[in-house]
Order: structure tokens, then C-alpha cells, then sequence
């Protein structure tokens, strides 16, 4: 009967997959700088989908420099620097991982997406079925207040923290 | 031949008729027993139980998966991350280790166990949408189907299940679906190699279950990837080729089947599959306008469209071989007048395409389809095959059907064309059931 032991090592498998979905978002946690970014603002009809906000960060639509013309899903390196404000804004994108990047400096990685989007992989942020009402109240009516804290490690990859409006901070 | 691959209709029949046989003196009572034995007629009501017994098991399984997923997608908020990850991994692994404890360690409720090992592997699809839920990942839920996939095909290949190939070969398909470039925004360079790893990973466990119902889900899900595949790269051509260049291939591999002892049972439906692929094409083409844009693009074969040039080789080497060898082989399927006739098919559309003009190739394909529909009606009566005459009428209806919307004809003429369909296929089947009827009493 080796079955049962094919078996044993099919749902090893399994568990190994699991494990490794939210293992750079782990990563990023334990290890990375927490940094505050701006969400840009987004259509009021478009922003909650399902029990998900839809966050469209001010750093996701930066200007590429003149002579950087990715293609569709070529992975970039933002730099980002804090400004005056204690939030984090985009100082320049590159297509390979920046090297002498200053000590005051986070490189964040993500994906070209066209039209002058990058994807980091935390545009999702997942709600409560019963606090959904209430978030999407909140962000109507203070849309451009909006701010998110996120996590970034050594390598670029980011993991989400929570989202805050004005004093209120939303964490699941 | 495993007599428990005969068809159940047939093994019932046989199981009706058979004292009939042995009172008339046509079957010795020897005979009878050997033939009860072979075919193993004693088992048919237990089998029925655990069918019925499997059916159940998997029904509940499901609908308990689904119940776990949306339990756990109202994201109960009061519980922290820890504790949650470990809920998910404790429900998996509990419904995989009751599975096992059923299945191979108490050993007396195996297919109580093949269910709870289904469901772990839906709590697994579950869970991986749980994590990216948890841990706020965004990045497509098309690539959450892929991994699903990989999951289900390694339990499936492991106890050789067909339910979790069920699932390895629909979730992989969905990943095709939601993944692939067939919408504006899926990524580049997926779409070529997925027909190639589907073929590849799925195409064994068929073989490995030994399931009918694996070879279609395969078969349907390699036609469709494979033409929008081709269709990303060839355009229509290309789709159109790679479709025919497929259809050969089932017919190849259905005819070839047919010498094999373990998987004899696979042959008549590669070849019905490969059938429905070109009829399908021959239909689509007998619509003047396609007939039109194909001809267009076959200009382009003679120039640089490279894959849609390759897909018709294949095609052309598949049909030279697979006719060949069934002349020589003299195989009886193969004799039968409506696959030759489909066979035949795909080549002379082969040829209306790059030799006959569009109006040729559009009367030729409609004459085709009107001649594959009377040959199926004639072959249903001959054989007393109900499949046959229905699979005509509809084809006969489909034809009647696209020629009334292409053409800009009044409404008046649409209606009667329509109503006379109608009622063609209502008195055809009148007709047809009543002959059956006939027969049937003949032979009770």
C-alpha cells in the first residue's frame, strides 16, 4: 500500500504551499521598516469591492525619468524618502535594485503595470463583513486624508499594516 | 477488455435479458454463468449502492467545504492571526487524517475516507484564499487557482482520485481563464505553454484512474486552451488549425486505443471528441462571413504565420497516418461510414481554404454538414442508436438555424423557418421513438 505514504507527502505538499503564500508578506513584517505611504485618491463607486478596499497609492503612479520604458509586469525598485509631512514619497524608480541607497532611503518593489501604474502587491486591504459600512463611510468622506502604514524588507517586497484615517486606525 | 468497463446500461440489459436467453435455449446455462460471471452481473446492485454511497459522501463533502469557506470568509475578526493560521491548518489536516484513518488505517469506510480527503484538498483551495486574505496579499486570484491545481493533482495523483482530479483539471482551467491573456489584462507569454503542462500533468492521471469522465474534462479543457492559445498567435488560422490538428489527434489516439487491452473503453470517446472538434470547426466555417475572414488569413499561411503553418503539418501527418493505419489495419470503427466521413471533412475544408473560394467553400461546408446530420439520422435507425439520431437533428437544426440568422431575410420567413424546425424535430423524434418502441417489442 503506498498510497497512504504517496498520500503523506501530497498533503506535506499542501501544507508547504500554504505556508509559502504568505511567506514574503511574513518576511516583510518580522524584518522590514514600517513606513507611512499616502493613498491617492480613488473613484468613491469603485474603491470597496466585496469586503476588500481597493487602495491606490500615491506612490503607485509615479512618473518614470525620460529613457524608462518598461514593459508590461517588468518588476521596477521605487525609492522612497520621507518628507517634511512623516509620509514616504516616491524619489526614483529603476529597473534593477539601486545600489548606495542611502540610509534615510526605502526601496520598494513592484510591477509596471502600463498607463503609469505600479503594482506592489498591498493594494488589497481586507475588511470585516460588519465594519464594512463604517470603512466605507469614512474613507467617502475623507478621502485625501487617507494613509496607510506598510512594512518593508530588505528586498523590496512590502507587507500591509493597517489604514488609517485621521485618528482612526484600521488593523485586521 | 475489464468487463467492469462495459457500459452499465449494457451489463443491466444483459442481466434483464439473459434468463429470456437461457428459456429460449439461445444460451446454455453454462454459457449463462460464464456470462454472469464475466460481465459480473451478481455485483450490479451493489455496485448501484456504492455509487449512490460515493455520490453522497462527495455531495456532503463539497457543500461542507463550501460551508467552511464562507465561514471563514466572514473573516471573524475576534480571533488573532496565529490562532487563525492555525484553525486553518488544524481543519485541512484534520479532514486529510480522518481520511487516512478511514481509507487505509480502519480500512472499513474507504469511500467515507476518499471524501474527507476531498474535502481537505477543498479546504486547501480555501485556505490559500484565506492566507492572501489574512495577510492583505493582492496580486490576481487567477494565480490562487494555479496553486489550487498543483495541490489537487498531487492528492490526486497520490490515491489516484478522480474527484481531486475533478478538481487539479477544473481549478487549472480557471487559472487558464482568469490567468491567461485571453482578456486584455492578463500577462504575457502564459497562454503557449499552458495546453503543453496541462497535456503533460493531466493527460496520466486519466490513465492513472482510468476515468472516461477525466478524458473528456481533459480533452474539452486542451480544446479550448489550445485555440486560444493558437488564436493569440495565428489569429483565427492558427485557432482554426490547432483545432483540427487536435481533433486528428483524438481520432489518432482513439483509433490506436482500440488495440490497447487496459484502455479499449477510451477509444470510442477520443474518437466522438475529435468528431464534435471538427464538426464544431465545419460548422463556424459554414457561416459566410467566417468563411470569408479564413480566407483572408490563409493568404497569410503561404508568407510567415510559422505556427498555423506547423499546426496544419501536424494535421496533415496525423490524418495521412490515421487513415493509413486504419486501411491497414482494417479497424472496425474506423469503417464506420459517419467517422470516415468526419475525417474526410477536415481535410476537404482543409483544401476549400486554400484552393476554393469562400462561396465554394461556404456551399461545400453547409452540403458537408447536411450530408453528416442524414448520415447520422440513417446510421441511428440502422443501429437503433438514439445518441445518433439526436446528434443529427440537432446539427440538421443548427445548419437550418444559421442560415436563417445570416441571412437578412423577412421575419415572416425566420418564424416559418424556425416553427418548421420545431416541429421537424418533434415529429423526427416522434418518429424515431416510436420505431425504437418497435423494435424493442420486437425483441423483449
Amino acid at each position: 500500500m503506498r498510497k497512504k505514504y504517496y498520500l503523506i507527502l501530497a498533503v506535506i505538499l499542501q501544507c508547504a504551499i500554504i505556508a509559502a503564500v504568505p511567506a514574503p508578506k511574513l518576511f516583510a513584517r518580522l524584518t522590514g521598516r514600517e513606513i507611512t505611504i499616502k493613498t491617492a485618491p480613488v473613484d468613491p463607486y469603485d474603491f470597496l469591492s466585496g469586503y476588500h478596499v481597493i487602495l491606490n497609492y500615491e506612490i503607485s503612479s509615479s512618473d518614470l525619468s525620460a529613457g524608462l520604458q518598461p514593459h508590461e509586469n517588468q518588476i521596477l525598485y521605487n525609492v522612497l524618502v520621507k518628507g517634511e509631512d512623516d509620509i514616504w514619497h516616491s524619489h526614483s524608480i529603476h529597473t534593477s535594485y539601486p545600489e548606495d541607497v542611502p540610509a534615510d532611503a526605502v526601496v520598494m518593489k513592484g510591477k509596471w503595470q502600463g498607463w503609469r501604474r505600479i503594482q506592489y502587491g498591498i493594494e488589497k486591504f481586507f475588511i470585516p463583513e460588519e465594519h464594512r459600512q463604517d470603512i466605507e463611510r469614512d474613507l467617502r468622506q475623507n478621502q485625501r486624508q487617507a494613509l496607510v502604514d506598510i512594512k518593508v524588507d530588505r528586498f523590496g517586497n512590502a507587507a500591509l499594516l493597517r489604514l488609517r484615517v485621521d485618528d482612526r486606525a484600521y488593523e485586521y | 477488455m475489464d468487463p467492469n468497463k462495459a457500459p452499465a446500461s449494457f451489463r443491466k440489459r444483459l442481466k434483464l435479458l439473459l434468463p429470456l436467453w437461457q428459456e429460449q435455449g439461445f444460451v446454455s446455462p453454462e454459457q449463462g454463468t460464464r456470462l454472469s460471471e464475466f460481465y459480473q452481473l451478481h455485483q450490479i446492485k451493489t455496485e448501484n449502492t456504492q455509487l449512490l454511497l460515493s455520490i453522497i459522501y462527495t455531495i456532503g463533502s463539497v457543500l461542507i467545504g463550501v460551508g467552511v469557506i464562507s465561514f471563514v470568509a466572514a473573516h471573524w475578526n475576534e480571533i488573532g492571526r496565529p490562532v487563525k493560521v492555525a484553525m486553518l491548518f488544524a481543519a485541512m489536516l484534520s479532514a486529510h487524517g480522518l481520511g487516512f484513518y478511514f481509507w487505509f488505517v480502519n480500512g472499513n469506510y474507504p469511500k467515507l475516507g476518499h471524501a474527507l480527503i476531498l474535502l481537505g484538498t477543498l479546504m486547501f483551495g480555501a485556505n490559500i484564499g484565506l492566507m492572501a486574505q489574512i495577510f492583505h496579499i493582492s496580486g490576481g486570484a487567477g494565480r490562487m487557482f494555479g496553486i489550487w491545481a498543483i495541490g489537487a493533482a498531487a492528492v490526486a495523483y497520490a490515491v489516484r482520485s478522480i474527484p481531486n482530479a475533478t478538481v487539479a483539471i477544473v481549478m487549472s482551467f480557471v487559472y487558464f481563464i482568469f490567468f491567461g491573456r485571453i482578456w486584455w489584462w492578463g500577462p504575457e507569454n502564459m497562454t503557449w505553454w499552458y495546453p503543453v503542462v496541462a497535456a503533460v500533468v493531466l493527460l496520466p492521471l486519466v490513465y492513472l484512474c482510468n476515468s472516461r469522465w477525466l478524458l473528456w474534462l481533459v480533452m474539452i479543457n486542451l480544446a479550448i486552451s489550445s485555440c486560444f492559445s493558437f488564436g493569440e498567435y495565428g489569429e483565427f488560422l492558427g485557432a482554426y488549425m490547432m483545432t483540427v490538428g487536435l481533433a486528428a489527434s483524438f481520432l489518432g489516439v482513439g483509433v490506436f486505443s482500440q488495440s490497447s487491452r487496459s484502455f479499449q473503453h477510451f477509444s470510442r470517446h477520443y474518437m466522438n471528441a475529435g468528431a464534435a472538434l471538427i464538426l464544431f470547426f465545419v460548422y463556424l466555417i459554414s457561416f459566410g462571413d467566417l468563411a470569408e475572414e479564413i480566407q483572408e488569413a490563409g493568404r497569410l499561411f503561404s508568407q510567415d504565420a510559422l505556427v498555423a503553418a506547423i499546426a496544419g503539418c501536424v494535421y496533415v501527418v496525423f490524418y495521412v497516418a490515421v487513415f493509413g493505419v486504419s486501411v491497414g489495419l482494417n479497424f472496425k470503427t474506423i469503417s464506420d461510414p459517419l467517422t470516415v466521413l468526419l475525417l474526410g471533412a477536415g481535410g476537404l475544408v482543409m483544401g476549400v481554404i486554400g484552393l476554393i473560394s469562400p462561396l465554394s467553400g461556404w456551399v461545400l461546408t453547409n452540403v458537408l454538414l447536411i450530408v453528416i446530420a442524414a448520415s447520422m439520422i440513417r446510421a441511428s435507425f440502422s443501429e437503433e442508436d438514439r445518441r445518433k439520431f439526436w446528434c443529427g437533428a440537432v446539427v440538421l437544426g443548427a445548419v437550418i438555424i444559421g442560415r436563417t440568422l445570416e441571412f437578412e431575410t423577412g421575419l415572416l420567413i425566420k418564424a416559418i423557418a424556425f416553427t418548421g424546425s420545431g416541429i421537424g424535430v418533434i415529429v423526427g423524434g416522434v418518429l424515431f421513438e416510436k420505431f425504437m418502441k418497435k423494435r424493442k417489442v420486437l425483441y423483449a
